[in-house]
């Protein structure tokens, strides 16, 4: 039994004897220190919680501990400063003082209206909401192979409103930092151009915003409210499809922006191209800028990700753990803070070192639970869908290239994320000859990288069979 | 226990006590006093576990004991007694009754033996400062301590030791408060003390309660340290506190050595000219401009409300050195903090450029500036 186990179950015994409201005054924050031929050091947080324990609960703490150790004697209290907090000071920028921002104190509005009907087109800049999260900066987003491109453009727009590159449309999966990106333009501008309109909404709200003012009649204000952002970034534009008047609306506020060469920013999990339902004029005009993408990080990325999250957090984390949270969770980056989190808030809570071996027990479930085990059903579900066949289709000879195509990569997702042997892939799809199989893989293992197209759908279709 | 002591001598350490009486806490007997009797002396502690204030008061003993009764009962029943009264206090463990002439109180208490131990330090103390001193350089210091508890560190007075003097200064990152206060005499294993500790950070409350006990009749503060707690006695009340964990950022490196800038005001006109020009910016964005001109020998204090209007105060300057035109912004509260805190008439103004801070130094009726109290403010950057 170590020094921990062993507070624990005094404390378990102390806690019976005792009541609550004593317990959690005099029993926080204490640990045993040392255990030396008999002599127990408890470390207690202030004098107080010293002086009770030596001359009150001495009695308690002792006939506990002899219970469970006869060898021990005599026990003692020395006030141990806590240790978290020197770590974090270490980290922390320590800069004595620094200029106030806004002047320091910053009124808030006492009743907070809705944002497009709170302006008048006057043209003193009016504090108005940019719905920006200032913790998304370009300092602290993490650069690498997969987002070096998408991060760039981005900086150069912040740095050039609506000269750079107008629209910017940035595409990527889920958790993989479109967000912070955007977000970060929008802070950049705040600092260095103040006096700049700058609006950042997602698609989701700006309809729901529309609709409200279509219902209030004030259709013309919305409209007024957006064209005059010198900066407007949409978040996860593919929320749009399928919304004809909100895509009608939008537009006609992209167009006039575009026009005044105001900037504008759009994020999608999608290339343009492959949101279903966007009407022609708005995906020409999205195309019609740059488009960049961000893909999965590597490892070392994530694993640099990881170790800046820790330093932020003011955690300390051997680089073996680190290494093995980056390995194991690889699809996602907010799944690897959540990780991260997860293993923090752990060792904090039942005081257990941050190790390696505490870290795999800690993730063991949540790494479980991401190997979703994929089925071959749930990759005919998923190919039916993304393809618009039929699982008849696939199976039946035929070799029309709007039956084919699916049916190949079918075969190389089986054989790519299942392993599954060539004669069975051959079996599953109509009782075709192993080669075929064979032949479909190499194919498209040789397409893959070249054809984007194929590329784009590859991944899609991966992100639907391990998400959805 | 059984005893008689004057109304006034009880009266006197039972507001100091309360101030220390927590409003919320998980143990009821924190919201009580502890009275006991001690070496001929009536003791009377009270704690919330972040502080301890522990007070004897002279009396007449007749039988020991001790027992824990509601602060807020035995409080109002004290003050609201006739001074120079003479009090009978006696209790039987379970109640305590106070009896003078016409007055007459039972208070139900607690047992004693289950109220805190408030450790008590019972060695020489290290220091003693001049009580009327500290209270001074804490009255100029306090303002500036942040109350945001994000940053724990600032939360509190800074104490840097040197050999010759003691340190103290207060910020909450947007303006900070140095005073310097020398002493001569210290203990014997001063030396060995300065090896170990080289700063303490102590709390604002705890400070704002020593400020409040040092009367104008305060001779000494005595102080001492010992495992993260410091221990003080001013006119027989024992304080106990922690003290606050953490790296104090490195203040000094940020005060410039040399101003080119230096004004001369005085206290009372650029004053008035800020509280002027705040009417202005609190509703906007708080900020006001200082603009230095070294030729006309001005300085013009402007701040501009878009909605409300502007105004503007044109300043004579006593004196101010060649260093040509200065304008600046600052928040109109952090400057005008800085000059209420000083004494005397004349206030110098020192600035570099209108990015890097200022600061605001005392001036004694010669011209002389005062080097043991420095206030630093930040402008605002545009």
């Amino acid at each position: 039994m170590n020094n921990e186990e062993l507070w624990k179950a005094v404390l378990g015994q102390i806690e019976l004897s005792i009541s609550k409201a004593n317990f959690v005054t005099w029993f926080k924050n204490t640990s045993i220190l040392e255990n030396q031929n008999g002599l127990i050091t408890i470390g207690v947080p202030n004098g107080f919680a010293k002086e009770w324990l030596e001359n009150k609960y001495n009695i308690y703490i002792l006939k506990a501990l002899k219970s469970l150790d006869p060898n021990i004697q005599e026990i003692r209290c020395i006030i141990a400063p806590e240790k978290s907090v020197s770590t974090i000071d270490s980290i922390k920028n320590v800069d004595a003082i620094k200029p106030p921002e806004n002047g320091g104190f910053v009124r808030k509005k006492l009743i907070e209206k809705p944002s497009f009907t709170s302006s008048t087109a006057t043209s003193t800049p009016i504090p108005h909401e940019t719905n920006l999260n200032s913790r998304y900066t370009f300092e602290n987003f993490i650069v690498a192979e997969n987002n070096e491109l998408a991060r760039a453009a981005c900086y150069a727009v912040s740095q050039n409103l609506g000269l750079a590159y107008n629209p910017l449309f940035i595409y990527g999966g889920v958790g993989l930092g479109k967000t912070h990106l955007l977000q970060s333009i929008g802070n950049e501008v705040v600092k260095n151009a103040p006096e700049k309109r700058i609006k950042y909404i997602n698609s989701e709200r700006f309809t729901t915003e529309l609709v409200d003012s279509i219902k209030n009649q004030k259709i013309d204000k919305f409209k007024e409210y957006y064209q005059q952002m010198d900066l407007l970034i949409i978040d996860d534009v593919q929320f749009l499809s399928g919304r004809e008047k909100t895509q009608n609306e939008f537009f006609h506020i992209f167009n006039s922006l575009y026009q005044l060469d105001k900037q504008i920013v759009i994020s999608s999990d999608r290339p343009p191209k492959a949101i279903p339902t966007l009407e022609d004029r708005l995906r020409s005009r999205f195309e019609g800028g740059m488009i960049t993408d961000i893909s999965r990080p590597n490892l070392e990325t994530r694993i640099a990700i990881l170790e800046s999250k820790v330093s932020e957090k003011g955690f300390s984390l051997d680089p073996a753990s680190l290494k093995y949270i980056a390995e194991n969770i690889s699809q996602n980056i907010r799944e690897l803070e959540g990780a991260l989190n997860r293993v923090i808030a752990f060792c904090e809570f039942h005081k257990i070192p941050a190790n390696l071996e505490n870290t795999q027990k800690i993730l063991d479930q949540l790494i479980e639970n991401n190997k979703k085990s994929i089925q071959i059903d749930d990759i005919f579900n998923v190919i039916t869908t993304f393809y618009d066949v039929t699982k008849e289709d696939l199976i039946k000879k035929g070799r029309k290239k709007e039956i084919s195509h699916p049916r190949q990569v079918m075969m190389y997702i089986l054989r790519n994320e299942l392993q599954t042997p060539f004669s069975t892939i051959g079996e599953l799809l109509g009782g075709r000859d192993h080669t075929t199989a064979l032949h479909a893989f190499e194919k498209i293992e040789k397409n893959k990288d070249t054809h984007s197209r194929l590329k784009e759908e590859l991944a899609t279709l991966r992100e639907r069979l391990y998400y959805n | 226990m059984k005893l008689i002591c004057t109304q006034e001598n009880i009266d006197r350490v039972v507001t100091y006590l309360e101030r220390v009486i927590g409003r919320q806490s998980t143990l009821p007997i924190l919201s009580n006093f502890l009275l006991e009797t001690e070496k001929g002396r009536l003791k009377i502690s009270a704690t919330n576990l972040e502080i301890g204030v522990v007070a004897y008061i002279g009396a007449k003993i007749e039988k020991e004991g001790k027992i824990a009764v509601p602060a807020k009962i035995i409080g109002n029943f004290i003050h609201n007694l006739p001074k120079s009264d003479v009090l009978e206090i006696e209790s039987d463990g379970k109640s305590l009754l106070i009896n003078n002439v016409s007055h007459k109180m039972k208070i139900k208490g607690l047992d004693g033996k289950d109220f805190p131990i408030i450790p008590q330090y019972k060695k020489d103390y290290f220091f003693s400062f001049p009580a009327q001193e500290l209270k001074n350089a804490l009255s100029r210091l306090l303002f500036c301590v942040s109350l945001n508890e994000s940053r724990l560190e600032l939360t509190g007075v800074h104490i840097f030791f040197y050999q010759d003097a003691i340190h103290l200064a207060a910020t909450d990152s947007f303006r900070l408060a140095e005073e310097i206060i020398p002493f001569t005499d210290h203990a014997a294993g001063y030396d060995d003390f300065l090896k170990e500790n080289a700063s303490l950070i102590l709390p604002n409350t705890t400070l704002q309660e020593i400020m409040r006990i040092i009367t104008p009749e305060s001779d000494e503060v005595k102080i001492a340290l010992e495992e993260n707690q410091v221990f003080f006695e001013i006119d027989g009340i024992q304080i106990i506190s922690r003290a606050i964990n953490g790296k104090y950022p490195d203040y000094k490196q940020i005060i410039p050595q040399t101003f080119t800038l230096q004004a001369v005001f005085k206290k009372e006109d650029i004053q008035r000219a800020i509280k002027i020009a705040n009417t202005f910016s609190s509703y906007n964005a708080n900020e006001i401009t200082l603009s230095f001109d070294p030729e006309s020998k001005k300085c013009v204090v402007t701040s501009v409300s878009q909605e409300l209007g502007e105004n503007e105060t044109i300043l004579d300057v006593e004196y101010l050195s060649d260093a040509g035109k200065l304008s600046m912004v600052f928040n109109p509260r952090y400057v005008l903090d800085g000059i209420n805190a000083l004494s005397g008439d004349r206030v110098l103004f020192l600035a570099n450029t209108a990015s890097t801070p200022a600061a605001i130094r005392m001036l004694d009726t010669e011209g002389h500036s005062d080097e043991k109290y420095l206030y630093i403010a930040m402008p605002i950057r545009k």
